[in-house]
């Protein structure tokens, strides 16, 4: 098991690398310059301005000393909100979106996982069906989509939540973007689990269990529980991704001030470092949960963990 | 191995809603075209008499107009147009790029085959959302450019599928008695691996389609792509948000078409996936 | 002393094309002690004939007649009374060892449950007869194995694991499967011979379902042959073996190549194939196969006739068949 985290945690370094240098070139090429939209500058201040950010350096250079200053945790300023740094920024931002989207994450994994579950036992009946067609929605409903309709239907026709704005700590502003960003997560997961354990509950092994007289329940806990959520654990990886991306709609129409409306904010503004600071916390999140997901993985089924080998 | 293709078409007609769905998505892609020609108004123009109506008979505004008084049903259609034409351009982009990745390296094998499905697993781990997003910011707001970077994006699991099966195939006996006959190499790829492939890799690129459309959607939503005053059902359902308060239709009706779309690709996609592998999973 | 009874059993199966009678009227007694092989090819009912006994066929296949065990009527019982005869009374072991285990528990887990389940056994208990029945079945280093799991045993050793999950509740009934189609010849004897033990020991009652002749005449005292669905003849072993009286058994029985034939003798195979799933077949279900069928065989179902042997046919052999293969050669 150490000895799986060890070589994965490794070989997501030169992923960083490739992300950090790939950004950093990308941004840099970019037509346009960060202060293009200010409006009226004289092209002296113009340039006084790039270079107190080192931007008349040569690339080389400049790409040294962005490396230099990752390892020393600076992402650099932020070319737009002046008064801050890019790392003050991500700090600001990084525990509300990491909140949000774990509670979505789990909330969203629990809710499908018990639904497929339901559903494959209730086989042939009407809450299959309903189930079946919540499935369906999921993947053409997307979070964005979700979202607005959501605050439509509660927040304005309804009143019993806000329609937007944040207080920290306060649960009511959460409900609407976590079930934004949970409910595509949970219908695919809900379609998942219950394809998966009806085909696991047709299994061989199976029949054995039941043939050995063991009730339904112990059977559907012990026996088919664990290999049948193999697939949903297998899709949690791109369903982290796909929240962090929901992140981004889900915050910029609540008006959330996490990292993903920086980001966006920073895409429009043409913000460098901004933008290329969010994206590498993101990849790093990306790397870190695939590695959980593996992990979760490996404990779920033994015939990895044993062998120690890669997916 | 996949069904019999003569069953195909009987198994497809069979599914009630595979035929429902695939009618509805032919009835869009009709309206899509068809329908900005069947409104007088233009597709920029604001007409300050007309703000923000609701969907009504009279004067032809059958969707209701926007906070400048664009006509709905106009825009709608026009941004339907342009969601099903990135989501297929994108969609043969990464088709053409992940079936060539796929297909050579999993002729070529060994150590090629390795260093080109590392490469894939690397891209593959990435949330690759923000390189397109980066890639927005990179090349401005050029559409055919974003719908190359969105394309760019999706090959990747193109490349796993092909190269899975051109893997699988090379080592069949017809394919090394071809190569033993001495028959070349792009006539072997031409006449025995691409008609093997192209059953999984039609599915697939079937089931791409929503996920371009979707991913051109969210972006055209954030901003960061088809601008004013185009219309994308992006861009019109993020109008539309801002305004649901007051101007609810604004929101619902491309948010509607969005969904009927998407919903119909996936379940046409589906359905062709179960009629060509009745054996996966469902 | 009948332990087994079963009268009249039917499995039927809806289709497109219409109904397939997957079992066709069946009758068969198990008595204590008793080894019975019941051999046909593949689709002859012969599997589905016991899981419709204990209640583990598909949702979509109805059974209908009378499955006894004891004084208690298994066929249509309800669900809780069933989780007590299985496993507990009756016992089945399954064909294809490497996939009847549960992946992701260990050996251990696995007899623990079982006898914590039926015979209220604690945990100590429980791992203390875990590793009696692993002796049991000659598996070596029982502690070891105990905290395996079924992946890292190969398949002999997995399927001397479900004999003894069989045997941890002391059934009645052992219910063998093809137990071993799917392994080494070699291995094969090993579990065969694990088998004769165990009969012998506990004077358990057994029923051998197989296509193999060879198989089932080193275990079995009696064997009925099925054939689409019905049972063709039912005898003692060396009865049968020296005297089958219905033609399918015969031409079966020549079919198996023997040591002293020829080596350029063609084989013997029987011309045909058996009646298709959902081809309603002749009255005598052989018939379009047999040289020996007439009009009466066509249109009169043969029941199986007679005491200790037993046979359905119009027209039985009679003759024994190491005289009918002399006088041939």
């Amino acid at each position: 098991m150490l000895r799986l985290l060890a070589r994965r945690l490794l070989g997501a370094i030169p992923t960083l690398f490739v992300v950090v240098t790939a950004t950093f070139f990308l941004i840099r090429l970019a037509p346009g310059g960060p202060f293009d939209h200010d409006q009226g500058l004289l092209p002296e201040i113009h340039a006084n301005f790039e270079r107190a950010y080192g931007l008349d350096q040569p690339i080389l250079v400049q790409y040294g000393r962005y490396l230099g200053g990752l390892l020393r945790g600076d992402f650099g300023p932020s070319f737009k909100y002046r008064d801050f740094t890019v790392t003050e920024l991500i700090g600001a931002g990084l525990p509300i979106s990491l909140g949000l989207g774990l509670t979505a994450i789990v909330c969203a994994t629990l809710a499908g996982v018990l639904l497929g579950i339901a559903g494959a036992l209730s086989h042939r009946h009407w809450a299959d069906l309903g189930i079946r067609a919540f499935a369906v929605l999921g993947v053409a409903v997307p979070s964005f989509v979700i979202a607005p309709l959501l605050a439509l239907a509660f927040g304005v026709y309804l009143g019993w939540v806000p329609v937007a704005g944040w207080e920290p700590g306060t649960l009511r502003d959460a409900l609407l973007p976590v079930a934004a960003l949970a409910l595509p997560v949970a219908a695919f997961v809900a379609r998942l689990m219950r394809g998966s354990l009806l085909e696991v509950l047709g299994s061989n092994f199976i029949r054995s269990a039941r043939a050995r007289g063991l009730s339904q329940w112990r059977i559907v806990v012990h026996h088919a529980l664990r290999p049948a959520l193999l697939p949903v654990v297998s899709y949690l990886g791109p369903a982290t991704a796909a929240v962090l991306a929901g992140s981004l709609v889900v915050e910029t129409i609540f008006g959330i001030p996490g990292m993903g409306r920086y980001l966006v904010q920073g895409a429009i503004n043409r913000d460098y470092t901004l933008v290329m600071g969010m994206v590498i916390v993101f990849a790093c999140l990306t790397l870190l949960f695939n590695l959980l997901v593996d992990l979760l993985y490996g404990w779920l089924d033994p015939r990895v963990r044993i062998a120690g080998t890669q997916r | 191995m996949t069904a019999p293709a003569s069953g195909l078409w009987q198994r497809l007609a069979n599914d009630r809603w595979v035929v429902g769905c695939g009618a509805l998505l032919a009835a869009l892609t009709v309206l899509a075209l068809v329908g900005p020609a069947l409104s007088p108004y233009s597709l920029e123009t604001p007409d300050w008499r007309a703000m923000a109506l609701p969907p009504t008979t009279q004067d032809a505004h059958w969707f209701g107009t926007d906070r400048l008084g664009r006509d709905l049903w106009l825009r709608t259609w026009h941004g339907t147009r342009i969601s099903l034409l990135i989501g297929l351009l994108a969609t043969a982009v990464s088709m053409l790029i992940g079936v060539t990745w796929g297909a050579i390296a999993g002729y070529v094998g060994g150590r090629v085959d390795a260093l080109m499905m590392r490469f894939v697993d690397v891209l593959y781990s990435l949330p690759y959302v923000f390189f397109v997003i980066v890639l927005t910011v990179l090349f401005g707001r050029n559409l055919i450019l974003i719908f190359l970077a969105i394309g760019a994006v999706g090959w990747l699991t193109m490349a796993r599928i092909v190269r899975g099966q051109t893997l699988a195939l090379r080592r069949r006996p017809f394919i090394e008695a071809a190569i033993a006959m001495g028959v070349p190499t792009w006539r072997i790829v031409a006449r025995h691996v691409v008609p093997n492939v192209a059953g999984p890799v039609i599915v697939y690129a079937t089931l791409t389609i929503p996920q371009m459309i979707l991913f051109e959607s969210f972006l055209s939503f954030l901003g960061l792509g088809v601008q004013e005053p185009l219309a994308s059902l992006g861009n019109l359902i993020a109008a539309g948000a801002a305004e649901m308060e007051i101007a609810p239709w604004m929101l619902i009706v491309p948010a509607g078409v969005l969904v009927l779309l998407l919903g119909c690709c996936n379940f046409v996609g589906d359905g062709l996936r179960d009629a060509l592998d009745p054996g996966s999973n469902r | 002393m009948t332990l087994l009874d079963i009268r009249a059993l039917r499995v039927s199966y809806a289709v497109p094309s219409g109904t397939v009678h997957a079992v066709d009227g069946v009758d068969f007694a198990l008595a204590a002690g008793e080894c019975v092989g019941v051999v046909g090819e593949s689709g002859s009912g012969k599997t589905q004939l016991f899981l419709a006994a204990l209640g583990l066929l598909d949702a979509t296949a109805s059974a209908s007649g009378s499955v006894r065990l004891g004084d208690t009527e298994l066929l249509g019982a309800p669900r809780s009374l069933l989780e007590t005869v299985r496993g507990r009374r009756i016992a089945f072991v399954f064909q294809d060892p490497m996939t009847a285990l549960t992946p992701q528990l260990t050996i251990g887990q696995q007899l623990s449950e079982v006898l914590r389940v039926h015979r209220a056994l604690g945990e100590d208990a429980a791992r203390a007869r875990s590793l009696q029945l692993l002796e049991r079945v000659h598996i070596g280093d029982a502690v070891q194995r105990l905290r395996q799991y079924p992946h890292e045993l190969s398949g002999g050793l997995r399927q001397r694991v479900t004999v003894a999950l069989a045997l941890a509740c002391e059934p009645q009934v052992l219910v063998a499967d093809e137990p071993t189609t799917a392994l080494d010849v070699t291995v094969q004897a090993g579990v065969l011979e694990l088998l004769r033990e165990v009969k012998r020991e506990r004077r358990l009652a057994i029923v051998l379902i197989t296509h193999d002749f060879g198989v089932a005449a080193q275990l079995c005292d009696r064997i009925a042959v099925m054939y689409a669905g019905r049972i063709v003849e039912s005898a003692a072993t060396e009865e049968l073996y020296a005297r089958p009286r219905h033609p399918y058994t015969r031409a079966l029985l020549r079919a198996v190549p023997r040591l002293d034939t020829p080596v350029d003798e063609p084989l013997v195979n029987i011309r045909g194939a058996p009646p298709a799933p959902g081809e309603t077949p002749t009255a005598c279900a052989f018939a379009p196969r047999c040289a020996r069928a007439d009009a009466r065989c066509v249109s009169e179902r043969p029941e199986l006739m007679g005491t200790e042997q037993r046979v359905a046919c119009h027209h039985p052999f009679t003759e024994p068949l190491a005289t009918a293969l002399a006088r041939r050669s």
